[in-house]
């Protein structure tokens, strides 16, 4: 008898240690304090913006939160190339116009999409934007706009003059040679082939015969939930410059038919090519090494292998965004995916998979706790935010926020785990009506506890507390001062910019001019050497989800002394700064060969 | 069942138990090449392990003996497919595995387990460890060629292992339930197919290959007689029709059962089939023994 008794008392206590542990790690239990602190100003500084889903095929209209769960995107650059970082942002809905705002450097922000002629794109039938990119295309030295879209994506030539203040860009689409309609979800610009071009990714999500204005069938969503591939092509465009492109997809080895949702572009094996990063919604990552495919001419004989026994395909997931950073301080990058969390129903978890140094090209996924689980995440960004000399990082989540006592994760369930035939049929699914599908998820603040790559969630006590869908998030410093803001792009939700309050500290900002390479130093590898740490960050154009973050580079230095940056160009070339001076942005050209 | 230690064939000297044992490992195995469906091989070691020895040693302490761990590695086994928490962590394949095992030795009516140990584990961290649990959902991917084959395999060993009964009694169930939620939700006769198709899409899933072939089938959980197994089977589907209603019209307390309504039927009717079935087939041995001693006339 006491045997037994002994045994309900060992039942019992397991019991309860697994509801201790779990509620303990559940809960996350919010940092009481923050070394720095955000406050939500958009509408304090000009900022008032509102993302919107389209209206689509009537036949889609009960699963419209499923079909257009994305779309608020962000873009940052410097427009009218007066040193102060500007936004674009998009709204979904057809008939309404996406927003410029220009920073006046005073702290305020002015929409000027109309008068730039950037604003009037959205059309039913014609195309809905996804996202946006700024990039000197055509090499005249200002930024070029690119629109990418559920439709005809569009580009926008930069024909600003500083001196008269007046910012005008005119659409060159119907001579760029961009793809004639795709349904496309993310993008990035990369020199590929290292012509001082700026090349295309485009990641397509629904089929490109879909157009979700009139659909011909109401099967057009994936047909499984981790191995899709049903999806839309992925396309790269070769830049010829002058503004024109060459699909050049088959020749260079990409297009894959899953469902891309995040790109990131990078040399991640160190040899001197840009590679791609590639992550899918219902399927596995891809890295794509660029390599070359045939002697000769780079720009007709480079082109991308999917790399396989990476470890990538070993647990395949809901992949929304690539973020590429330096958690370590050990000068190797670090590629950050999100994924889905959901208590009960789904526990993917995000992967942080870090290049292992020396030796054969690896990856090692060292995401754990608060890194690994942050709900239904989409957009994040690396950045010191308290200029302590250690990356952070942010992740917005959250599906769709609603009725808070109706959930729709039952209703997926039903289909989710059924067969592909019945999946993939929109006219299956359960009406979304006013249910909720992982809403109200607070952002996540995760700050870097400098050591086993462990973060901590300090969201709450640093005043994020906002509970919208977030889908793309950017750090950014809009006021030069070397703290960086959040901004934040809310699925049918408004645009969200967080000052970041910290006062002092030390830090550098480098904005890079290529000559050899691509003006915009796309891709350029700037290592910062300070104390015992070696930072390395990656200039992009294009990550995240439907993001493009601050182009320049930015480095705390925590009470480290500076010693020398490190420039490594797209071009090859080599640059070195010793001991720069600090608490300051610097323009950095680059060197002749 | 052929079981006969001194006949030439193999096959026919498995006892239920080898095949089912046999049908795990080669679904772990396909799995795990296929799809990658354990999520780390910590997990399995880990759940294996703790499984195997815990039986062992609650065994020597309970009953003094040792006693077979085939056992043990089918409840490790099915613990590392459908259990999936967040990522890293790994004492939730401790946890469950030592309650899998703990629960055949305390969780007894008339010297009977009472609980598939599995089935038992999962739904008690599902509930517990509610935050960071999750169970097997897409894993195992939506494609038609792979459930069919994995349908086909696991009905010709159920067969072979005389539970085929229990495992189509529950589908045919199940399917009928589906049809019944589908006809509530359609809006008419044209929108039935719609509704029936997400209603029946589960069967056709992997969680469901699991439970159909292992947890509503185990033998030492279910009750003596053919067509009692298949009543209970039927009550399971009625039972997470019942869930599933409920969940559907949002009644607040059976939204804990929502992720897994299948196993939460089977882990509240199960034990008390069996609870009825051990006391009337006591009370019938009991009336048997006072026929036996009563005087005849």
């Amino acid at each position: 008898m006491w045997r037994h008794f002994l045994l309900v008392v060992l039942f019992g206590g397991l019991l309860g240690y697994a509801w201790f542990l779990s509620h303990r790690r559940g809960s996350a239990q919010p940092a009481q304090s923050s070394p720095f602190h955000f406050r939500e100003v958009s509408a304090d500084r000009g900022l008032v913006f509102q993302h919107r889903a389209p209206d689509l095929d009537s036949r889609l209209a009960p699963i419209l939160p499923q079909i257009a769960g994305t779309g608020a995107a962000i873009a940052i650059g410097d427009a009218n190339g007066d040193g102060w970082m500007d936004i674009y942002v998009v709204t979904s809905r057809g008939g309404e116009s996406n927003g410029l705002f220009v920073n006046d450097g005073k702290g305020g922000f002015v929409d000027r999409s109309a008068e730039a002629g950037v604003g009037a794109v959205n059309e039913n039938g014609r195309g809905v934007s996804h996202g946006a990119l700024w990039a000197d295309l055509d090499r005249d030295g200002d930024q070029d706009l690119f629109v990418y879209m559920w439709g005809q994506s569009r580009l926008f030539r930069n024909d600003s003059d500083a001196a008269k203040d007046t910012i005008r860009f005119t659409d060159v689409t119907t001579t760029a040679g961009l793809v004639p309609w795709m349904n496309c979800a993310t993008a990035c610009f990369t020199d590929f082939d290292r012509d001082g071009d700026l090349d295309l990714f485009l990641g397509g999500y629904y089929r490109e015969s879909v157009n979700l204005w009139a659909i011909e069938t109401t099967r057009i969503l994936h047909n499984d939930q981790e191995f899709a591939e049903n999806g839309g092509r992925n396309f790269f465009l070769r830049n010829d410059g002058g503004l024109t492109f060459t699909d050049v997809s088959d020749e260079v080895g990409l297009g894959s038919t899953r469902w891309t949702y995040g790109v990131g572009a990078a040399d991640l094996d160190g040899d001197g090519w840009q590679d791609l990063y590639v992550a899918n919604d219902y399927g596995e990552e891809e890295f794509y090494r660029n390599v070359p495919i045939a002697p000769g001419d780079p720009a007709t004989t480079r082109g991308f292998e999917l790399q396989k026994g990476l470890g990538l395909d070993a647990k395949a997931k809901s992949g929304m965004s690539v973020t590429l950073g330096d958690i370590t301080n050990k000068g190797n990058l670090a590629v950050y995916v999100t994924n889905i969390s959901q208590p009960g129903w789904l526990m993917q978890g995000n992967n942080l998979r870090l290049v292992r140094p020396g030796g054969a090209f690896a990856l090692d996924n060292v995401a754990d706790g608060d890194t690994a689980n942050c709900g239904w995440a989409w957009g994040a960004d690396f950045g010191d935010l308290d200029l302590d000399g250690w990356q952070d990082l942010v992740v917005v989540n959250g599906f769709r926020s609603k009725n808070p006592k109706r959930e729709y994760w039952y209703q997926m369930s039903k289909l989710a785990t059924g067969t592909g035939s019945l999946l993939e049929d929109a006219a299956n699914w359960t009406p979304f009506e006013d249910m909720s599908l992982s809403g109200y998820q607070r952002t996540r603040v995760l700050i870097n506890r400098k050591r086993g790559y462990r973060f901590r969630d300090i969201g709450e006590a640093a005043g994020v507390t906002d509970l919208y869908d977030g889908r793309a998030v950017a750090l950014c410093d809009f006021r030069n001062e070397g703290a960086l803001d959040m901004l934040v792009a809310n699925q049918e939700g408004p645009l969200l910019l967080y000052e970041n309050e910290l006062k002092g500290g030390r830090w550098i900002g480098l904005t890079l001019v290529g000559r050899s390479s691509n003006p915009d130093g796309v891709g350029a590898l700037v290592t910062a050497h300070f104390g015992t740490s070696v930072q390395s960050q990656v200039v992009t154009a294009g990550q995240g989800f439907c993001t493009q973050t601050d182009p320049r580079v930015h480095f705390g230095l925590g009470d480290e002394p500076l010693h020398s940056i490190q420039i490594t160009w797209p071009s090859g070339i080599v640059q070195t700064l010793t001991s720069p001076a600090i608490n300051a942005y610097r323009k950095v050209v680059e060197p002749a060969p | 069942m052929q079981n006969d230690a001194k006949s030439p064939n193999i096959f026919a000297r498995l006892t239920p138990k080898h095949l089912v044992v046999i049908l795990i490992t080669t679904i772990l195995v396909v799995g795990e090449w296929q799809y990658h469906v354990i999520g780390g091989y910590p997990r399995l070691v880990v759940a294996l392990g703790v499984c195997m020895l815990t039986e062992l040693v609650l065994s020597m302490f309970v009953l003094g003996r040792r006693v077979p761990l085939l056992s043990a590695y089918v409840s490790g086994t099915s613990l590392t497919l459908l259990l999936k928490p967040e990522a890293g962590l790994i004492w939730p394949f401790v946890v469950g595995a030592m309650l899998s095992i703990l629960s055949k030795y305390v969780l007894r009516w008339r010297g009977r387990h009472l609980w598939n140990p599995t089935n038992c584990s999962i739904c008690l961290l599902l509930l517990v460890a509610a935050p960071v649990t999750a169970i097997l959902s897409h894993e195992w991917s939506n494609q038609l060629a792979t459930n069919l084959l994995l349908w086909a395999y696991g009905l010709v060993v159920v067969s072979r292992a005389k539970v085929l009964h229990v495992t189509l009694a529950y589908a045919a169930s199940f399917a009928l339930f589906a049809a019944l939620r589908g006809w509530m939700h359609a809006e008419d006769a044209r929108t039935f197919a719609s509704t029936f198709n997400a209603e029946i899409g589960p069967l056709t899933g992997p969680m469901y290959q699991l439970f159909c072939f292992f947890m509503v089938t185990d033998p030492p959980t279910t009750v003596s007689t053919k067509r009692g197994r298949i009543f209970v089977a039927f009550l399971v589907a009625l039972a997470e029709h019942l869930i599933r209603v409920g969940v559907e019209d949002g009644v607040s307390w059976l939204m804990p059962f929502a992720p897994a309504p299948a196993l939460f039927a089977l882990f509240f009717v199960g034990p008390v089939a069996m609870v009825v079935s051990l006391e009337w087939n006591a009370h019938r041995a009991k009336l048997a023994g006072r026929s036996r001693l009563a005087p005849t006339t």
